[in-house]
């Protein structure tokens, strides 16, 4: 009996090294979306930060402005100490969401971390975790949903540009003006096609991380049926399409509809509709 | 424009032009104008991470439960392991007969 389990076991062992190496992928490149969509929320809200000597300044434009002597005082040195810290608790709060978020793949990743050891015994955990494989899938292909829907700015840079363009139309002399005008014009275009360029890129990578979740589920569903080979072409065929998608040559609309036909083919195909829908037993 | 990505585009818009006003402003006036900024910027905050539950599947009871399927797997591995020993030791008995 020991024999014909271990003969089993071997015959599943690489199968389920392939699924562990595609489950992995998937966290991988989730992680790389997500830290890109943090990086989208904090710009949004972000707020100018000043460097030593600008604080410097600051103060020592502060104290002159200041009328009665007697207004010099401890309220206004906490003042300044809290100045510094605007916005600083909403980014934590916000990095917070997306360790949580990160945090859902990990696990997903951890369940199968020892499966090519117990492959034999581990059928029925592995096809429970398909639901989750799922799940994580169309999150993603929602969060790139969300990403396209909204404008993201870079807030404390168009603050910034905002200021050099009302010092450049206030100077007087035309030339320099006109000068000043152009180079602050020019960053603001630098700086639209900077926040376009992030924004695309992570609706990118949310999609490549859709598309190697979407391999796992798959790689789950017919894992009974693929032998090593059929496993490990699927992987490649599914990172041969990542690639294509982060390579930047598909247009994001076109890239986009394609993922909303995943997720109607995943919602509407009754084998998925009835893994959706389940409700896990616990042991 | 959906009316979140409306929203979302208006706390945009205040939060730049209020930023330019309070770094313009005398130390007096922004000692008024900044609990307007700390809330708009906190306000701006959970508006965004509200978009982002709401594309949010797994739940914190889904969570449990894929920490649970690990446990499975892990033990299976450590009956695997443990099958090999077993089978280890009768080779090695094998031999000794």
């Amino acid at each position: 009996m020991v024999l014909i389990i271990l003969v089993l076991s071997g015959c599943n062992q690489e199968k389920a090294e392939a699924v562990k190496v595609a489950a992995e992928n998937f966290r991988s490149d989730a992680i790389v979306a997500l830290n890109g969509m943090n990086y989208l929320f904090d710009q949004n809200v972000s707020v100018v930060r000043l460097s030593n000597e600008e604080e410097i300044e600051s103060v020592v434009n502060d104290l002159n402005s200041i009328e009665n002597v007697d207004d010099i005082n401890s309220t206004l040195l906490d003042f300044w100490s809290d100045e510094a810290d605007i916005g600083q608790a909403s980014k934590s709060s916000i990095d917070s969401e997306f360790d949580n978020l990160k945090s859902q793949y990990y696990k997903f990743e951890a369940i199968f971390s020892s499966l090519e050891k117990g492959s034999y015994f581990a059928k029925d955990a592995v096809k429970k975790a398909e639901k989750y494989a799922i799940d994580l899938t169309l999150q993603l292909i929602n969060f790139s949903r969300v990403i396209q829907d909204n404008d993201f700015r870079f807030a404390s840079r168009r603050v910034l540009i905002i200021e050099r363009m009302k010092v450049a139309r206030l100077e007087p002399n035309e030339g320099l003006r006109n000068e000043l005008l152009k180079n602050v014009a020019r960053e603001f275009v630098e700086l639209r096609l900077e926040e376009k360029k992030a924004k695309d890129e992570t609706i990118r990578q949310c999609l490549k991380a859709a598309e190697s979740g979407r391999v796992v589920a798959e790689l789950i569903k017919d894992y009974d049926k693929m032998n090593v080979s059929d496993i490990l072409s699927s992987i490649k065929s599914s990172m041969n399409f990542a690639a294509e998608i982060t390579g930047g040559n598909e247009n994001i609309t076109g890239l986009l509809t394609k993922f909303e036909g995943v997720e109607s083919t995943i919602k509407d195909d009754p084998y998925w509709k009835v893994v959706l829908e389940q409700d896990i037993i616990k042991n | 424009m959906d009316n979140d990505a409306q929203m979302i585009k208006s706390m945009s818009n205040a939060l730049i032009d209020l930023q330019v006003k309070y770094r313009a402003a005398s130390v007096t006036d922004r000692m008024q104008i900044k609990p307007a900024l700390d809330d708009l910027i906190q306000k701006f905050s959970q508006f965004q991470i509200a978009l982002l539950k709401e594309g949010t599947i797994t739940t914190d009871a889904d969570m449990a439960e894929m920490a649970n399927l690990k446990k499975e797997i892990d033990s299976a591995a450590n009956k695997q392991q443990m099958i090999a020993a077993i089978a280890k030791t009768a080779g090695f008995i094998v031999k000794k007969l």
